[in-house]
């Protein structure tokens, strides 16, 4: 063996894993230096402050960057969801590029949409004590173990999309965790309450991935049409990736159900809605699924023949004219998207507005200008959260963290579109 | 034109050129080139594709066989033409796909893909200074080939360690800065990637250190090889406590995320370690080596957690002697059917076995006993009765890692040179010549895989500690293959090996964010290029290397064609 | 020493009469409930026959190349993946310039010819590249490198075309029904089984009746021995890999054209149950790669619903991998070499 083949073999290996490093910090770079000597809201001695607070005071230097992180699933067969809230922060950040003077530094990061990859992450923005504020997870896999971290670390996880009742229940949930999305709980009972009350059926199968979201979502629409007086006449189960599913499928056509639920992403449930109406028993089925299938790329993957007439629930579909008119354009200039690439983008943006008004409110500036945000002060700050006027609504945080505006709006698929008919608070929309 | 062998060169040109249009279209280029190597000055993606040229000069300077090793200048000139065809082949592709929107077929093709290659010059110009560089690089590559062994060696040192500083600027910038050097990091780092001043003192340091490891009249080597030859029992005994002393100071020195980093990659050590004895040692393929792990995980899980459905909170260190009874059996359960089938059929049975594992714990049907998709939460540390310390923290959950991954390091090494590891061996070799000498085959599988559910289930069970939570979608089929290619990379029955495959190909791709996106393409190659020019791994135990390479020895074509083993002798000492 | 390996086997086939009686007993049960009817069984195994067509057609791609080499290509699932992907956008364009619609036949050629010649090219490089050097080497060497290839392939795919899920267009011509023998058939499905059908005499032709053919089996036989009698072994093996890319690639397009999407990590599951029916009906064996085929496809659909309904398992179909995984471990303790047994090497 010569030393050549060892450089080469070695330089090679270096070179691709090197290759795959991104950007070390997706800085979106703000108005120039931090010339403004704006303060922080609050009052008194930041050492003091600092000292008294359980997890003391993250430290922007004169003229350095506050840096808030993201840890959305970027990459893989989901990094729709994640890339959308991404786009979300990125769109606050430029309308905002500057929190009490100091430049923003957003730093971008991968939640793996999974339990390994939320603990790396956390661990991770855990170990770097100049991160103020975290945006994320996506996903509630993720979110499980990264809550813990974070809040064993002191620092604020603020989520846009990880809907799992799981994450807020008063025995489980981490101090500092925070999210600006709906509980499943809720929107489980919403999609039931439709189904039972509006569509007028009264019984349903249902279909999961296996994933803890889809699965949850399921279980709490089962139990709501349960105790509405509904039946759920079979429960299947199909892979992410599944392209057959027409054992599932005739399994459930035994029930004979008039409604069928699928909250799973798009390429299973694509399957389910192009081969369901070709299962003898389930012709005439209702299909409807949740925020997972909420997109373009279900249509596509569905055809639209199939899709049409599905109903689709999700977090509210029309945020007024101020989402309208200002964000989806800066949205579509961020993203290159012409359209939304999936439901969480409006959440990601309250979320960072609050922490920015949460920094803001709590921060301090010492005599050398540099900025001290207390930890603790920050997170109650979130945590007294109420009546804030966000992008998704009137939001208000409860004692558990959820902050989410709680209407969930059911969409049927007409032509191709997803057409707002329903939502839990008005009733029809039409 | 014979002489000078420019047609070879030519060829090796057009290869390299393909292959930098290949990773310009699947958008790897592109995804590099947001990353700097020296500040301001160059990114990764250039560096990368200048490297690339540089390669490829090298390769097409090679002795050949019936011209023997090329003069310098012969080696310049076919290094120049290799780079120059490789240019002329980007820039084709390049003006191409300015011309033709391929981007509904190619979606990285979108917009300016190929402007990193082309330095974002418009095409005539930058056809121009392609070609001139691609020559210039493959020139150098060729005259790098050419030099005496030191100086190359110095100079691709220097390159290697600059690239490498460089791209771990996260874990040193924060190490020095902890460390209070806060000035030194500074002066080293800026914007995530090293000074130009910076990367001059590290590639000056580098080949220095170079020379004083290597030059003959260095007198560092000569120390070295002085403490080398005295291979005393003293000397050893030093050198282990010292190597022991840095591992157990380790986590204080790196900090937490760093931690976690070395603790990920002692979970996939461990791995290793245990397929190590299937694969490595007995010669058995499995591909569902997962399924321990998952089962190790599980137990844990369900024995530790107060929220499963056991109910039972006991302490992880009392169940482990529970745990490795428990993968004993699961190891003999799923040996059992495979016994009596060969290298083929076993592979794709153990890949069922381990899908099987995974589909239960996904299963409604045992939901109420494993939570399905819900997975099992609120798994506790490894907490000691008698030490009141946070047990879940990546600097104390390292502790018990690095204990199983040294206890597991000595009993394989115990393993490999004992009567039962010769039994291996010969069943390895040859199974019926084995069974013949008297060695009971069904026994001695069943013992391996037995061996390695061990191993595979306590690296389950710290994951679960460790992670707190488990999910089944931890536990899918790439687990496997990537204890399969930890193995492969440092070198099958290689402890070592185990090591460099498990920092190398778990650590470093956790340390570098984003590597998500290439790195299964990146496991694949390194899986295909090792077995295919060096099948015996980085690190490869000596046995391993005798036994894959005495068949080609007596055609050589091995050599010939992989083609860079031939003509200099070996500098490096047989390091290999 | 005997007495304890058979006490091994005793228990072994113990397991497997258990597990089996389990299977039986449960189709007892579900058929005694009645929940699913007559036509629903019919449709599923339907199904089954023309999934079972598929997995057969990449089925014969594994035992080829293992019948002359003796290695498993465990990246033919791959080679499947790109003639189907790469043929995607053959068929996007068609439909685009209305051609589906007008001259389906035609159109439908030109989607078949793009996918067969791509997974054919991918086919022989890869014998190329990866294989050809290793070809002496330990057994354990070519199929860890064929491992690397299919993830290598897999991503290299990934990259190339994005990881979207694209959706092959419509063929009005494929849809309704088709009656024979009152079994109402879906054209996909029939023009899926025919295609197979003929692909798999095709094949039997080349392989018993041509030159090729014959140097195939030669070459299968004993490699010196072939070389000898002037046989060009390296072309042989070459043209074993085209064939095998060939069936792949017809097999994407007949896969594509039931479920109609196409990604880039679509070969890899199907690639594993072809493995998995070539092993089932005895690998190297082209008529057991057949049988294995189809025999899976069925089991895939049927077995679910049939041996675990009965019990009231909750989300059966989620174990139908189990279920085909099982039935592969009980033939392989009865028949270690599968059905129809296997060429030794």
């Amino acid at each position: 063996m010569t030393y050549y083949r060892w450089t080469a073999i070695l330089a090679v290996l270096l070179l691709a894993l090197a290759a795959c490093s991104p950007t070390p910090s997706g800085s979106v770079s703000g108005s120039g230096a931090a010339s403004a000597s704006a303060s922080g809201g609050a009052t008194g001695d930041p050492e003091t402050v600092c000292a008294e607070d359980e997890f003391g005071c993250v430290e922007v230097g004169d003229g350095e960057a506050i840096r808030i992180a993201t840890a959305l699933v970027i990459n893989g067969p989901d990094s729709n969801l994640g890339l959308d809230a991404q786009y979300g922060v990125e769109v606050a950040n430029e309308e905002r590029p500057e929190i009490a003077g100091h430049e923003v530094e957003l730093d971008f990061n991968d939640d793996g949409c999974s339990a390994e990859g939320g603990t790396t992450v956390a661990q991770n923005l855990a170990s770097d004590t100049t991160i103020a504020a975290v945006i994320g997870t996506s996903c509630s896999s993720a979110g499980v173990p990264a809550s813990e971290i974070l809040s064993d670390a002191g620092v604020v996880l603020l989520s846009p999309s990880a809907t799992a009742p799981g994450l807020t229940l008063p025995d489980a949930r981490q101090p500092f965790f925070f999210r600006t999305a709906h509980n499943d709980e809720i929107q489980g009972a919403a999609m039931a309450d439709f189904a039972y009350n509006v569509l007028g059926v009264k019984t349903a199968a249902t279909i999961h991935d296996g994933g803890p979201y889809t699965e949850q979502l399921q279980q709490v629409f089962a139990d709501s049409f349960v105790e509405l007086g509904g039946e759920i006449t079979g429960t299947e189960a199909v892979d992410p990736k599944a392209t057959d599913v027409s054992g599932q499928l005739t399994s459930l056509a035994a029930g004979t159900p008039e409604f069928l639920f699928f909250p799973i992403f798009t390429q299973a449930g694509g399957q389910v809605a192009r081969q369901a109406h070709q299962t003898e028993g389930l012709e005439d089925t209702i299909l409807a699924g949740a925020d997972g299938l909420l997109s373009p790329a279900f249509i596509e993957a569905a055809g639209a023949e199939n899709a049409e007439g599905m109903y689709l629930s999700g977090p509210q579909a029309d945020f007024g004219d101020r989402y309208q008119d200002e964000f989806l354009p800066a949205y579509t200039d961020v993203s290159g998207e012409e359209e939304p690439i999936s439901a969480f983008h409006a959440h990601a943006y309250d979320a960072y507005n609050i922490i920015a008004d949460a920094i803001e409110a709590v921060a301090l500036e010492g005599d050398d200008g540099t900025l001290y945000i207390p930890r603790t002060a920050l997170k109650d700050q979130i945590a007294g959260l109420s009546n804030y006027p966000g992008l998704t609504g009137d939001l208000t945080c409860n004692e558990n963290g959820d902050c989410a505006n709680s209407t969930i709006t059911v969409r049927e698929v007409r032509e191709g579109e997803f057409v707002p008919i329903w939502n839990s608070v008005e009733g029809d929309l039409e | 034109m014979r002489a000078t062998r420019l047609v070879p060169a030519m060829r090796i040109g057009l290869i390299a050129g393909l292959a930098l249009v290949f990773i310009v279209t699947i958008g790897f280029v592109e995804t590099v080139a947001r990353r700097e190597v020296l500040t301001d000055l160059l990114s990764l993606s250039t560096t990368m594709i200048g490297m690339v040229a540089v390669l490829t000069g090298v390769v097409a300077a090679r002795p050949t066989a019936d011209a023997g090793e090329p003069l310098p200048g012969t080696a310049a000139l076919r290094g120049a033409v290799a780079g120059l065809v490789a240019a002329v082949v980007v820039t084709l592709f390049a003006a191409f796909s300015s011309a033709v929107d391929l981007s509904h077929m190619f979606p990285n093709l979108r917009g300016h893909a190929f402007d990193t290659v082309t330095f974002g010059l418009d095409l005539p110009v930058a056809a121009v200074v392609l070609a001139a560089t691609g020559a210039i690089l493959g020139a150098l590559g060729g005259i790098l080939r050419a030099l005496p062994p030191l100086p190359t060696r110095m100079v691709v040192t220097a390159g290697i360690v600059v690239v490498v500083l460089s791209i771990m600027e996260q874990v040193f910038r924060v190490m020095l800065t902890e460390l209070g050097l806060r000035d030194v990091a500074r002066f080293f780092y800026a914007s995530g990637a090293l000074t130009v001043p910076g990367a001059v003192v590290v590639a000056i340091l580098a080949a220095l250190g170079t020379w004083l490891a290597r030059a003959p009249q260095s007198p560092v080597r000569a120390q070295v090889q002085r403490v080398r030859a005295r291979t005393d029992r003293r000397t050893s005994v030093i050198l282990y406590v010292l190597v022991g002393l840095a591992l157990l100071i380790l986590p204080q020195l790196i900090g937490r995320f760093p931690s976690d980093v070395v603790g990920n990659a002692g979970l996939y050590l461990l791995l290793g370690l245990g397929l190590n004895i299937v694969v490595g040692y007995a010669g058995l393929l499995d591909l569902g080596y997962v399924a321990f792990f998952a089962i190790g995980a599980y137990s844990v899980a369900l024995m530790t957690s107060p929220q499963s459905f056991l109910d039972l909170q006991w302490n992880f260190w009392l169940i482990l002697p529970l745990v490795m009874v428990l993968a004993a059996t699961a190891g003999i359960v799923i040996g059992a059917p495979v016994l009596r089938l060969r290298g083929d059929y076993l592979a794709i049975v153990t890949l069922g076995f381990g899908e099987i594992v995974r589909l239960l714990f996904l299963s409604d049907w045992l939901k109420p006993w494993t939570g399905a998709g819900q997975g099992v939460l609120g798994i506790p540390g490894p907490t000691l009765p008698a030490l009141e310390v946070p047990s879940k923290d990546p600097e104390s959950i390292y502790y018990p890692i690095l204990f199983f991954c040294v206890l597991g390091a000595i009993v394989a090494y115990r393993l490999a040179n004992s009567r039962v590891g010769r039994a291996w061996n010969a069943m390895r070799e040859d199974e019926s010549v084995a069974e013949a000498t008297g060695i009971n085959t069904t026994n001695y599988k069943l013992l391996a895989f037995a061996l390695g559910a061990v191993f595979g289930c306590l690296s389950g069970a710290l994951f679960a500690a460790k992670i707190g939570v488990v999910f089944p979608h931890s536990f899918e089929i790439i687990v496997s293959i990537t204890a399969l290619a930890v193995i492969i990379l440092g070198g099958m029955g290689s402890i070592p090996g185990v090591v460099v495959g498990a920092l190398v190909l778990v650590g470093l791709p956790e340390l570098l964010r984003e590597f998500d996106e290439y790195r299964l393409l990146v496991y694949g190659a390194v899986l295909v290029a090792m077995m295919l020019l060096r099948p015996e791994g980085l690190v490869p135990s000596a046995m391993r290397q005798r036994e894959l390479h005495e068949s080609d020895e007596p055609e050589d074509q091995y050599d010939e064609e992989a083609g860079v083993d031939t003509g200099r002798p070996a500098v490096s000492g047989g390091a290999a | 020493m005997i007495r304890r390996l058979s006490l091994v086997t005793v228990t072994l086939w113990l397991v497997a009469a258990i597990i089996l009686g389990a299977m039986i007993w449960g189709s007892i049960l579900t058929l005694s409930k009645g929940a699913f009817t007559v036509t629903q069984w019919r449709d599923l195994i339907i199904n089954g026959v023309a999934l079972g067509a598929v997995y057969a057609l990449i089925a014969l791609g594994y035992t080829l190349v293992y019948g002359i080499l003796f290695m498993i290509n465990f990246a033919h699932g791959e080679v499947f993946m790109a003639g189907a992907f790469t043929a995607y956008f053959a068929a996007a364009a068609l439909a685009d310039a209305g051609m589906i619609d007008s001259q389906p036949v035609v159109a439908l050629a030109i989607v078949f010819a793009v996918a067969m010649v791509t997974s054919m090219v991918v086919a022989v490089l890869l014998e190329r590249i990866a294989y050809r050097k290793l070809r002496n080497a330990p057994r354990l060497v070519p199929l860890i490198t064929a491992i690397g290839a299919s993830l290598f392939l897999q991503y290299a795919f990934r990259g190339l075309y994005g990881s979207s899920v694209r959706s092959y267009p419509n063929v009005p011509a494929l849809d309704g029904t088709i009656t024979i023998a009152g079994i109402p058939l879906r054209a996909t499905q029939l023009m899926v089984i025919v295609s197979a059908i003929v692909l798999m005499a095709a094949l039997w032709y080349l392989v018993n009746r041509t030159r090729t053919g014959r140097a195939m089996r030669a070459v299968s036989e004993d490699k010196e021995t072939a070389a000898l009698m002037g046989i060009n072994v390296d072309q042989t093996i070459v043209r074993t890999f085209a064939i095998g890319g060939l069936l792949a690639g017809a097999a994407g397009v007949l896969y594509a054209l039931i479920f109609s999407h196409v990604t880039f990590a679509m070969g890899f599951l199907p690639g594993i149950k072809a493995f998995t029916a070539a092993v089932l009906g005895g690998i190297g064996n082209i008529a057991g790669a057949m049988i294995g085929g189809f025999s899976l496809g069925v089991l895939e659909q049927v077995g679910p619903n049939l041996f675990l309904s009965g019990f009231g398992v909750p989300g059966a179909n989620q174990l139908r991998d189990g279920i085909a995984f099982t039935v592969l471990v009980i033939v392989l303790i009865i028949r270690p070499t599968g059905i129809l047994g296997r060429k030794e090497s």
